[in-house]
């Protein structure tokens, strides 16, 4: 038997793997919110429902729901930052001039732009940068 | 020179095809099949960024593409985008888009500028 965290909370686990829709079906966790695993000394990894999970003991899983600290980088410089957090907040933590747009780093797809008044979830590892509103032609 | 690993990262990371040319006065990247929005009348083109030696304390500024591009709905080619450049035996259409630069700035924010004027 196994033990892991989703969300801090101790399930016991006999399979040796589990889906990620199981995962979340367990923690009672919609099918369609988003859940992570940490990795150790790597960036957390976003749990897709049909991939399957080896379950080692002290794995620990966090949903959206919970708000933790993670680890982001803003503009090359690492940060200490809610997993729930706005834009602005983004902005005003790491000294970003508020004309300028916020971009979360998106694999194998367009990256993100992050609004101000928007409230983001972010995960461990999460890379954004900040591009100037004012573009000139010519 | 050599282009920072987060650069390179941030590449592989996007699954872009892209080449590294190295020049006498810094280096530049050509992204391969790019894809760009359907107001255009190609939907892919090769995209050349020039990184200057001193980067990222120098600018990235401006960016080339071929084939040269028009504006579906009118024809023409888009704004400040209309002089052409001989690079490598191959005619470069050269967008002038500039912005402030700050050494924080990465070659992502170069691209994030080069998606928007393709939009």
């Amino acid at each position: 038997m196994k033990k892991i965290y989703i969300d801090e909370k101790a399930f016991e686990v006999e399979k040796t793997e589990l889906l990620g829709s199981e995962l979340k079906e367990m923690a009672g966790i919609s099918i369609d919110m988003r859940l992570v695993v940490e990795v150790k000394d790597e960036p957390d990894e976003v749990v897709i429902n049909e991939n399957t999970y080896e379950i080692k003991n002290k794995l620990h899983f966090f949903s959206e729901l919970y708000i933790r600290k993670v680890t982001v980088s803003i503009d090359r410089k690492k940060y200490e930052v809610k997993s729930k957090i706005t834009g602005m907040e983004l902005k005003v933590l790491a000294s970003i001039n508020q004309a300028y747009q916020l971009i979360r780093e998106v694999k194998d797809a367009m990256d993100e732009p992050l609004q101000d008044a928007v409230t983001y979830q972010l995960i461990d590892g999460d890379k954004i940068f900040s591009i100037p509103s004012e573009i000139n032609n010519g | 020179m050599n282009l920072p690993e987060e650069d390179i990262t941030y590449l592989q990371s996007k699954g872009i095809d892209f080449e590294i040319i190295d020049r006498p006065n810094g280096l530049d990247i050509i992204l391969k099949d790019y894809n760009i929005s359907d107001n255009f009348t190609t939907d892919k083109v090769d995209v050349l960024v020039k990184v200057p030696a001193g980067y990222p304390m120098a600018q990235l500024d401006m960016f080339w593409v071929h084939p040269e591009v028009y504006v579906k709905s009118t024809g023409l080619k888009p704004p400040q985008a209309d002089v052409m450049e001989n690079i490598d035996n191959l005619n470069w259409q050269r967008f002038s888009r500039h912005y402030r630069w700050e050494t924080t700035f990465t070659l992502a924010t170069h691209i994030n500028v080069i998606n928007k004027s393709l939009r």
